[in-house]
């Protein structure tokens, strides 16, 4: 065996190549129900937690990253095929998309502005120092990236009922 | 507005998979379920390519009122006769 193909074989030991072809052709994309909800507690528990008890601060901090790591997959084997995907992508996938985040930018401006104005009343209210207000804010930051992967892949997977194979 | 469409019909009828009607109007396998299960409403353009795949009129494949079924019209012939 030669040492290319070595490499080859340790690559498709990653099995990376192999998750590669499945995106390309558009069949890794399942509904997936539990994981954005799972996603979603996660992220908003560690939210609140950060917010209410700012000596916590380190422990909601780490559930959100917990519950964003998820997120991060969602788009990868969920319903919603990623902007800028082509090949795979037909009429009803466009649909799914634009749905999906089009509930996704409006649920993501609301929480923006609850959020923003929560975060201002606590902080006056608590008499934050600055720094912990720079953490609470970067935490929320977090949250709202994390809602950009949730929120499409929840809508999506929840608006239909998935087709079982021929 | 709900469109129904008797899809299912003429691809059984044909002996025609999912996949294969899929790739001939090149859409996604699925799509054809969601089309079958009354769960997506096909673009002019979808909804004519798959009529012409099975060389009917688009008004025999899709409608706004639900179509008759198989049983009800062979009874109707019956009684017809």
């Amino acid at each position: 065996m030669t040492l290319p193909e070595r490499l080859d074989d340790l690559a498709n030991m990653t099995g990376f190549p192999q998750l590669s072809a499945r995106m390309a052709s558009g069949t890794q994309h399942r509904h997936l129900r539990v994981l954005p909800i799972v996603s979603l507690v996660l992220t908003t528990g560690g939210l609140i937690t950060g917010f209410a008890r700012p000596d916590l601060f380190w422990l909601g901090y780490i559930v959100m990253i917990i519950g964003n790591t998820i997120a991060g997959f969602l788009p990868l084997f969920g319903p919603v095929k990623p902007w800028g995907t082509i090949k795979g992508v037909d009429e009803r996938d466009r649909q799914v998309r634009h749905d999906a985040y089009f509930v996704t930018f409006g649920t993501i401006s609301i929480v923006a502005v609850i959020g923003l104005l929560a975060l201002i009343g606590v902080a006056l209210v608590e008499n934050w120092e600055s720094i912990t207000l720079m953490g609470e804010m970067g935490m929320f930051i977090l949250y709202l990236v994390s809602l950009w992967s949730t929120i499409p892949t929840l809508h999506a997977s929840w608006a239909t009922q998935p087709i079982e194979d021929e | 507005m709900k469109i129904h469409n008797r899809i299912a019909l003429f691809r059984s009828e044909r002996g025609t998979s999912r996949r294969e009607l899929a790739d001939a109007v090149d859409v996604n396998p699925q799509t054809i379920g969601y089309l079958e299960r009354g769960d997506y409403n096909p673009s002019l353009e979808l909804a004519m390519k798959i009529a012409a795949f099975f060389d009917v009129a688009v008004e025999h494949l899709f409608s706004f009122e639900p179509f008759e079924s198989v049983a009800v019209a062979l009874r109707r012939i019956d009684a017809a006769e």
